[in-house]
């Protein structure tokens, strides 16, 4: 076969299967969108959980659980979160009642992470894109060096992963197998930096 | 800080951030939500759930259908694979009101008066006591663009049925197996696309919660299936949905359950087993008898929880005997149902030795024909094989079946097969194979004066020499 034959052969395959992989509206949003949707962010440890039942505050006599997620906050990596910051989320467990928000990160007592917040009492789930603002931070056993994961214990290679469906594959591990996983410290990095860089192209005095 | 513009964004709910079970085997890839406490699915009790549909049948979409229409056949899909339970859809109209008791799917542009995030495109919402749901509601946001279409995903409009296959898959108890870092084709994968419809993994994930529609095979005691070691241990799939109790048949793990499924094992050596649930898509319990009708079954083990409430697969261990019938019955607490995992192991305090599954048949073949003996043997591996023909070894005759070719007289006899492993051997039964002569030729067809004769045969032949040597013996004997 002629190798200009071949080529528009496999453009055309590649054009056929381009919906399948690439067609979605489930896009987790991208770093710079994550940052910049967010109030605040911080790495914080969960240090109690407690359910309670509530009244929906627009239709009296509805009722559902929600919890209180009391953190202690290690780091602030951007805004100006309350002191102490207690998360507002729907769901738990009161008794054996128990009402879950699918997808919603589940917060443990003594678990870190790193929490992009936003509308803290006012969002179903106060975290940006619900659980791709949720990123865990686990000590590696031989090093002691804190790694990032995503919420399903995914370790976060590059900053730019967290637009990534849950379930892809690094774009940084597949180059590089031995490629090293974000630490804590590098992560809020590049969080500063860029919601700087958010701030200074907002600044009306920025030039151009 | 303010917000950027950004693009339509969708996340996708996946567990409430709890453990993730992976089924294993079969290649399938489905995930289940499941109960942290427990770690078993969180999933409907067997029977009907109804299903209020409050999404509005007053606009035409770009199938015909109307929102209420189009979310029912969504519904419908589930309904014709799962066997447990069946969505009874009513459409209605109103306001949503969770956590009422009823099971709704709404268009909303809050869920409890907290905001969606701006990503967020639906939210489903469960309640549940246990292992069990009592209520879930489907909230799909009002702000979004529906519609309703087949084929591939388009621009700038969601395809509701799509969303809800995959939102009652959720309300189901299955999970996204791509985030689970499964890499399979599924309308509960996290994102929207292309697939319109249940796929196999999301069909299996669902029946393996709630059975496939039917009965199944194993329901009566008679038809209980068999098991048969591989090795020492062996793991064994299968469901009791739809399964019922028969009459007089015993409490398995001190519940009276209502929806048990039997098997039966010979032990091929006496040991010390282990059976358990593990595994199970539900809260089992587990028997195990002697006895040979389910009203007069001998109790040898039971139990319901390995951790009462807490590990509700069920765990026991009893010592086998040789060569004893064993019945094993699984059930579910207060006839719960679902996938079950069966897994069995033998300690005999070495190799199983060989033993006879299946045992050859005696055969009747023409001469010039092809005869064929077989067995089928478990034990411990490796198994070696010997036929012997009238007791005498078989040159060359060492596997599991034995093919004689061109079958003759000569091989008319008894036959056995010895098999043998590093734990000892045994000898099958013994069968006969006959030999039949060749039919005659069939006779000649056609008109015309009849056939010719042809030549003699040899049998012939040979008895009218001998009746020569013999006359011409007796007339020299007389001369003597």
């Amino acid at each position: 076969m002629p190798r200009k034959s071949l080529f528009v052969l496999c453009a055309g395959l590649l054009l056929g299967i381009a919906p399948l992989t690439r067609a979605t509206s489930v896009n987790a949003p991208d770093f710079e969108n994550l940052v910049a949707q967010t109030d605040y962010v911080v790495r914080a440890e969960v240090i109690a959980v407690t359910s309670d039942w509530r009244e929906n505050s627009k239709v009296p006599g509805q009722f559902y659980i929600g919890s209180r997620v009391e953190l202690r906050v290690l780091e602030v990596i951007t805004g100006n979160p309350p002191q102490p910051l207690v998360l507002d989320v729907m769901g738990g467990q009161v008794g054996r009642d128990a009402m879950t928000v699918e997808g919603a990160p589940n917060f443990r007592v003594g678990e870190e992470s790193i929490l992009f917040v936003r509308g803290n009492g006012r969002m179903i789930v106060p975290l940006t894109a619900m659980m791709h603002g949720y990123y865990p931070v686990r000590r590696d056993p031989h090093t002691g060096e804190n790694r990032v994961q995503r919420s399903n214990g995914k370790l976060l290679y590059s900053e730019h992963d967290v637009a990534l469906s849950l379930g892809a594959t690094s774009g940084v591990l597949l180059r590089n197998p031995r490629a090293r996983p974000l630490s804590a410290a590098v992560f809020s990095t590049r969080i500063r930096q860029t919601a700087n860089a958010i701030a200074a192209r907002e600044d009306p005095a920025y030039l151009h | 800080m303010k917000t950027l513009p950004t693009s339509t964004r969708r996340v996708r709910f996946a567990a409430f951030a709890v453990s993730l079970l992976t089924l294993t085997g079969g290649g399938w890839a489905f995930v289940f939500i499941l109960n942290p406490n427990t770690g078993i699915p969180v999933k409907w009790p067997a029977g009907s759930i109804t299903l209020h549909i409050m999404l509005g049948d007053d606009r035409q979409l770009s199938d015909g259908m109307t929102f209420n229409t189009s979310a029912a056949v969504a519904a419908q899909a589930w309904n014709e694979v799962l066997g447990a339970v069946r969505f009874q859809t009513i459409f209605a109209s109103g306001t949503a009101a969770e956590r009422n008791g009823r099971n709704e799917m709404v268009f909303a542009s809050n869920i409890f008066g907290r905001e969606f995030d701006t990503n967020t495109v639906a939210v489903a919402t469960t309640f549940r006591i246990g292992n069990e749901r009592t209520e879930s509601d489907l909230v799909f946001k009002a702000s979004e663009t529906w519609d309703s279409y087949r084929g591939p995903r388009r621009t700038g409009s969601i395809d509701l049925q799509r969303v809800a296959l995959h939102e009652i898959g959720h309300l189901l108890g299955l999970d996204h197996p791509d985030e689970a870092g499964q890499n399979v084709a599924a309308v509960m994968n996290s994102r929207i696309g292309n697939t319109d419809a249940l796929t196999p993994d999301d069909i299996v994930g669902g029946q393996s919660l709630y059975g496939p529609p039917g009965v199944p095979p194993n329901d009566n005691f008679a038809n209980a299936t068999a098991i048969v070691l591989q090795g020492n241990s062996i793991t064994l799939k299968g469901h009791n949905t739809n399964a019922t109790k028969e009459p007089g048949e015993p409490n398995h793990g001190d519940n009276p359950g209502g929806s048990s499924v039997w098997w039966r094992w010979i032990a091929p050596a006496a040991g010390s087993v282990t059976l358990d649930t593990r595994g199970s898509y539900y809260d089992t319990t587990l028997g195990v008898y002697v006895g040979s009708t389910p009203a007069a079954l001998t109790t040898i083990a039971t139990n319901d929880d390995i951790n009462p409430g807490i590990v509700q697969a069920s765990l026991l261990t009893f010592t086998a005997i040789q060569g004893i019938t064993y019945q094993i019955a699984v059930d579910g607490w207060d006839r719960d149902t679902g996938g079950i995992t069966l897994n069995l192991s033998l300690a005999s305090g070495g190799p199983i030795p060989p033993f006879i599954v299946s045992q050859p048949s005696g055969a009747t073949t023409t001469v010039g024909g092809t005869t064929i003996l077989t067995v089928v043997a478990s034990g411990a591996a490796p198994l070696s094989y010997q036929w012997h023909f009238n007791s005498n070894p078989l040159p060359g005759a060492t596997s599991a079946t034995f093919t004689i070719n061109n079958t003759q007289f000569s091989n008319a006899g008894s036959y056995f097969v010895r098999i043998t492993n590093s734990a000892g051997s045994v000898n099958s039964q013994s069968v006969t194979v006959n030999v039949n002569a060749a039919p005659p030729p069939p006779p000649p067809t056609g008109g015309g004066g009849g056939g010719g004769g042809g030549a003699p045969s040899g049998w012939f032949l040979g008895a009218l020499l001998s009746l020569v040597i013999t006359r011409v013996l007796q007339t020299r004997a007389r001369r003597a």
